[in-house]
């Protein structure tokens, strides 16, 4: 079967809004995370930490129409989308020749519209929400704003899997390109910051008050973030007859559902392990090869240590290779954390560089891993595994390789 | 590839009146006896549907899935606006009381994945389950994906389908004047080697979906034609086979049944046609499915969805 290769990238991320800064944000440890003036005014929230996208540079690859006709994450989206082509050295005349699909994924998708006429339903009443406004809300808009944007002609999805979100869209992506319905995919995730997402993890008492240390014996739970990653997909073949450069080979994906519950994941992982086991299984592919894992590592205590044991099952305890936290530094940007994840591992593999985890301070024995502290460290790469787990009992696992 | 079979269908279809809102809704009692012995509580109206629906599909089947058995049974849930409602009460309710003092147990309901999770912890589906949001498209891609599941061997089995609310900001959001309802329902779609009791009632062979964007309606026309005769040539039929075309669109219901006639002209078809008049949402997919089903017209169907951006064509023999 021909090979899914992954040519372009595009992100927009508290960690940085180009591929270069996101790099070096990561690489020299740097926290993009703070406090939030508008919460930490706010006495209904104890909590006033969350990682925003500040560069307002991002706004580069749209046009006016389209930042007064969609919502944020359709903005983000499309953005995200015109970098990853620019990245994989694709025109738009190409893309809209082709069978060009989109797959995309969210948490909460035009949460920030919702957001807004809340605001003036709570003020005004129902009958004052503009209806451009309720136009902004549909989710199946974030993707089709791109596709209309660049023009399309494929299939455009819109997948929502909670933080499992990016993993899924990509692993459809893929399969579009198998099923030969697309011959190009552009497939990711994305989620804007979120007032309902903030007071939700708040209640669940799911928040960090201070900061994220994901898999240390003090961590207090995650930080709340938002982004955009936008990833290209080709058939390896096509790549390699337009001379592409090709980041990495897509070559397992596990997708699976633990069937528990609603937030709780699965107190054995269940979920997490077959889909760790699937992804290495449709890679051809054993646990020897992994050389290292992109943990969904949220910094909340029963995520991480779940996800943990269900490493543990896979690979053996003890034997789990390195893994590492970018959260710990960007925050959980939702729907777009698998895509964004899997863009740091492509970086990772053409750097052979492991990302850190900052932070970390105490082991604690129900992490018994090698989480990357504190900073970068090299490492010959050839095989990533990256997990990402959601609401829901969503769980996903994929699997990059080199060339 | 294998070859994909629907095996139960089970769709709940509004069957109470809101005369302000113009809408069918479903009412408690069509839902809610098919949720006994499920924990509820905090479960959210939209969530209780799709299960309802899934439950409906899965007994109706004799399908029972004991918990924690390995399996890789799948769900593609289709739904425009998922849990909007609940997202909308939970800010609503925040705003009003301050975000201190909303119900956590409630917060789960805001993910836009959560009917397709609640289906998949209740009915212990434990392979992949997607949530589809292609606006009105939104059961049929959910069918089309499912169908591609099953075909390429991903799964053995897939519950197909969706559902959608028509509450007062849905209807507001549609910005239509088109009769609303409210669907939820599910395709038990299986491959040949899965099936070890009773026939099949159709059978899928074909599907596509496309992006159009806004094109002129004479472009629509021949761009929807281009894409039945794709889709009916990936199932090794012919477009003249189709004994019943059926639309569901987001034009104002003349103008969709010109385009429709338009479309049976152009396609030289000889059987029926049919124009969906409700504006069901996302669930118009499955309203139309289960019209095929419900027909026992056995012969070759085309369901059709259309709204401003793509379109959606799946073909399924009725047997």
């Amino acid at each position: 079967m021909n090979k899914t290769a992954i040519t372009g990238m595009g992100v927009i991320s508290s960690a940085g809004t180009n591929l270069n800064d996101f790099w070096n944000t990561l690489y020299h440890g740097t926290v993009t995370y703070g406090e939030i003036p508008k919460y930490k005014a706010d006495k209904n929230f104890r909590t006033h930490i969350g990682a925003r996208v500040q560069d307002s540079a991002w706004q580069k690859n749209l046009t006016e129409i389209q930042k007064q006709s969609f919502g944020k994450a359709a903005l983000y989206a499309i953005s995200a989308s015109c970098s990853a082509l620019e990245n994989a050295n694709i025109d738009i005349d190409t893309v809209s020749q082709l069978r060009t699909a989109v797959v995309l994924s969210t948490t909460m998708g035009e949460i920030q519209t919702e957001e807004e006429f809340s605001e003036i339903r709570h003020q005004e009443g129902f009958g004052k929400i503009p209806k451009n406004l309720l136009q902004k809300y549909r989710t199946d808009h974030i993707a089709s704003a791109v596709s209309s944007a660049l023009q399309l002609s494929g299939p455009t999805y819109m997948v929502p899997a909670a933080c499992a979100g990016g993993n899924y869209a990509v692993g459809l992506g893929k399969k579009l390109l198998e099923w030969n319905l697309a011959d190009i995919v552009i497939a990711g995730g994305v989620d804007v910051f979120s007032r309902v997402a903030f007071t939700g993890f708040q209640r669940l008492l799911s928040l960090s008050p201070d900061l994220c240390k994901p898999f240390d014996r003090e961590r207090k739970g995650l930080i709340l973030g938002e982004g955009c990653g936008i990833v290209i997909l080709e058939r390896e073949q096509c790549a390699q007859a337009r001379d592409a450069k090709i980041h990495g080979i897509l070559a397992g994906v596990g997708l699976t559902a633990d069937r528990h519950h609603m937030t709780a994941p699965h107190p054995d992982g269940d979920g997490a392990v077959r889909a760790i086991r699937q992804a290495i299984q449709e890679a051809e592919g054993t646990v020897q090869d992994i050389d290292y894992i992109s943990a969904h590592g949220t910094g909340t205590i029963s995520n991480d240590k779940t996800e943990v044991k269900a490493l543990e099952t896979v690979f053996g305890a003890g034997s789990v290779p390195p893994l590492s936290s970018i959260k710990s530094m960007i925050g959980h940007p939702m729907g777009a954390a698998g895509a964004i994840e899997l863009i740091a591992c492509l970086q990772m593999l053409e750097n052979n560089i492991l990302l850190p985890t900052v932070h970390y301070e105490t082991p604690d024995p129900a992490c018994n891993v090698d989480c990357v502290p504190g900073t970068a460290r090299k490492a010959k790469l050839s095989c990533i595994l990256s997990n990402s787990l959601g609401f829901g009992g969503q769980s996903s696992s994929i699997i990059i390789t080199r060339e | 590839m294998n070859k994909v079979y629907i095996t139960c269908a089970n769709t709940i279809i509004g069957t109470g009146w809101d005369a302000d809102q113009n809408c069918h809704k479903i009412l408690p009692q069509q839902y809610e006896p098919l949720l006994q012995s499920i924990p509820t509580r905090n479960m959210d109206r939209i969530s209780k549907i799709a299960l309802a629906a899934a439950r409906s599909t899965l007994e109706t089947r004799g399908i029972t899935v004991s918990k924690d058995a390995p399996n890789n049974y799948g769900i593609l849930f289709g739904t425009q606006f998922s849990a909007l409602d609940s997202i909308h009460c939970f800010d609503m309710e925040a705003l009003g009381k301050g975000a201190l003092a909303v119900n956590p147990g409630l917060f789960p309901n805001t993910v836009l994945n959560a009917p397709a999770c609640q289906t998949s912890i209740h009915c212990r589906f434990a392979g992949p389950v997607y949530t589809v949001c292609s606006g009105p498209l939104s059961t049929l891609d959910a069918l089309g994906i499912g169908y591609n599941f099953i075909r390429s061997g991903i799964t053995s089995m897939v519950l197909a389908g969706g559902a959608d609310e028509a509450e007062p900001l849905h209807c507001a959001m549609q910005n239509n004047r088109k009769e609303k309802g409210e669907a939820a329902g599910f395709l038990l779609l299986e491959s040949a080697d899965a099936i070890h009791y009773g026939a099949p009632l159709a059978e899928i062979v074909g599907y596509t979906s496309c992006s159009l964007h806004q094109k002129q309606r004479a472009d629509l026309l021949f761009a929807l034609a281009d894409m039945i005769t794709a889709a009916v040539k990936s199932g090794g039929v012919s477009a003249r086979d189709i004994a019943c075309l059926s639309l569901y669109a987001w034009l104002p219901v003349n103008e969709s049944e010109r385009l429709l006639a338009d479309l049976y002209t152009e396609l030289k078809l000889n059987g029926t046609r049919e124009t969906i008049k409700t504006d069901w949402m996302g669930a118009g997919g499955i309203v139309q499915a289960n019209k095929m089903i419900g027909s026992r017209h056995k012969a070759l169907w085309c369901l059709v969805n259309a709204d401003e951006e793509k379109a959606a064509v799946l073909i399924i023999k009725r047997l």
